[in-house]
């Protein structure tokens, strides 16, 4: 008997993030956000490690947002989508204004891998965006047993579609990604559902924290992480936020 | 005379500091309902999503496995329960049936392999997917909020405030012992 791939195993992420106590798993610690690419599983040899992370440092400083890359050796049964909420909660890249954070978590014997998308992305990258880019660029370059390439390419892909005609200096390797048509985006009235909830939201909170503080959101941000031990210039996560978009994928 | 000023003055800084109490007491369990209240409106919009993505995918499934009328129907059906919940509760109830219909609908989209080809059904599933992920972490937020109203208003002495101004314990969201069981694959 064969089970959807990730359609069920989100499915049963979602339930067992319900459960909260009645976990089946070990939970695998979160490592520090020390750098743009924490290669736990030693996937990246250092040189590519270094390429990326200097690419990825290139993203933030053209603006594009924060983006992290995680390699784990396993999940050790956690499903990714849990498993990168945590991630993403402890690390928060991305600015607190523009919650513009993103990160790439791979997990190596899980052969599992999944897009975080921050919460300020979710229009401009959204879910089924996220899946394209998995199953078009990094699932192929995964099988190939080229992981340093994929991720290349991934970041490529996601700054073009973030600064669709901008300053950022596009990859001509990078294969061009089918996206499916702007029908999937959110129908017209749960848009306007979302602009209302979130205005109403926004008096509300600012009625309730007046001179308090953002406390509606689970408490003072910490500070940023990591003190730039890795590769100049990295200042750690910034407060962005995320609620659980982008999407998951194998290989 | 000077005694009784001073026991006055000691009165009266109690007094105050007894209303201060009371008041930032009363005030905190106000914001904490309120986050409740916020934490489930995150729940609502992504449920709303959930049910108008559902129409795009049944139709997609259709084109390749027109005569599974049975879980088309369950379903539809599961999708208006949810559209016509009204309490929190209900709603939560509604959305784990349709959580059990739409794991059947896609264990059998897993028997036509030109379907799971599809890139549009992918594309749906991957927004599903990411719709119950948010749905997931909208819930366990919610939770803490409950969680933390809760025990507020039942930890002494706050608790005599929570009953002088009608504060009633909030229901946590979990999911239903039926719900729990996950979806049954029939073939």
């Amino acid at each position: 008997m064969q089970i959807p791939a990730f359609g069920l195993s989100a499915l049963y992420a979602a339930f067992f993030l319900l459960f909260g106590g009645s976990r089946i798993w070990a939970e695998i610690p979160v490592p520090p956000f020390s750098g743009y690419v924490v290669d736990q599983a030693g996937m990246l040899n250092p040189a590519e490690r270094e390429a990326l992370a200097s690419t990825l440092r290139r993203f933030e400083e053209s603006g594009l947002g924060q983006m992290a890359v995680l390699i784990v050796p396993s999940l050790e049964g956690e499903p990714i989508e849990r498993f990168g909420m945590r991630v993403a909660e402890k690390w928060k890249p991305g600015s607190k204004q523009n919650d513009n954070g993103l990160i790439l978590l791979i997990a190596r014997d899980d052969r599992a891998l999944r897009i975080e998308v921050g919460y300020g992305l979710e229009g401009t990258i959204n879910d089924a965006k996220a899946g394209d880019i998995i199953r078009q660029i990094l699932v192929p370059a995964l099988r190939e047993g080229k992981p340093a390439e994929g991720i290349r390419h991934a970041i490529d892909a996601i700054a073009k579609l973030i600064q669709p005609d901008g300053t950022w200096e596009s990859d001509p390797d990078t294969p061009s990604v089918r996206y499916g048509a702007d029908a999937e985006e959110l129908p017209p009235h749960v848009r306007l559902l979302a602009i209302v909830v979130f205005f109403a939201l926004f008096v509300l909170i600012s009625i309730l924290t007046r001179g308090r503080g953002w406390i509606i959101f689970g408490g003072p941000f910490r500070g940023a992480g990591g003190s730039g031990s890795f590769g100049g210039g990295f200042r750690g996560g910034g407060g962005g936020r995320f609620s659980g978009g982008g999407a998951s994928g194998r290989w | 005379m000077k005694g009784w000023v001073i026991a006055l003055i000691v009165v009266g800084v109690i007094v105050l500091a007894g209303i201060g109490w009371a008041v930032s007491t009363y005030n905190g369990m106000v914001r904490d309902q309120e986050e409740i209240a916020t934490r489930f409106s995150d729940i609502d919009v992504q449920l709303m999503r959930r049910a108008d993505l559902i129409p795009n995918l049944v139709n997609t499934v259709k084109g390749y496995a027109a005569h599974e009328d049975k879980i088309f129907t369950e379903v539809a059906n599961a999708r208006s329960r949810l559209l016509a919940a009204a309490t929190p509760v209900e709603k939560m109830a509604a959305n784990d049936q349709l959580t059990g219909a739409l794991g059947r609908l896609l264990a059998i989209a897993e028997s036509y392999p030109a379907l799971k080809a599809n890139e549009n059904f992918l594309r749906l599933q991957d927004e599903l997917a990411g719709t119950e992920n948010r749905i997931g972490y909208a819930r366990a937020k919610y939770n803490e909020a409950v969680r933390s109203f809760n025990t507020r208003i039942k930890v002494f002495p706050a608790s005599l405030i929570a009953t002088r101004s009608g504060f009633e314990p909030k229901p946590y969201f979990e999911a239903e012992p039926a719900a729990k069981t996950a979806p049954r694959v029939e073939f």
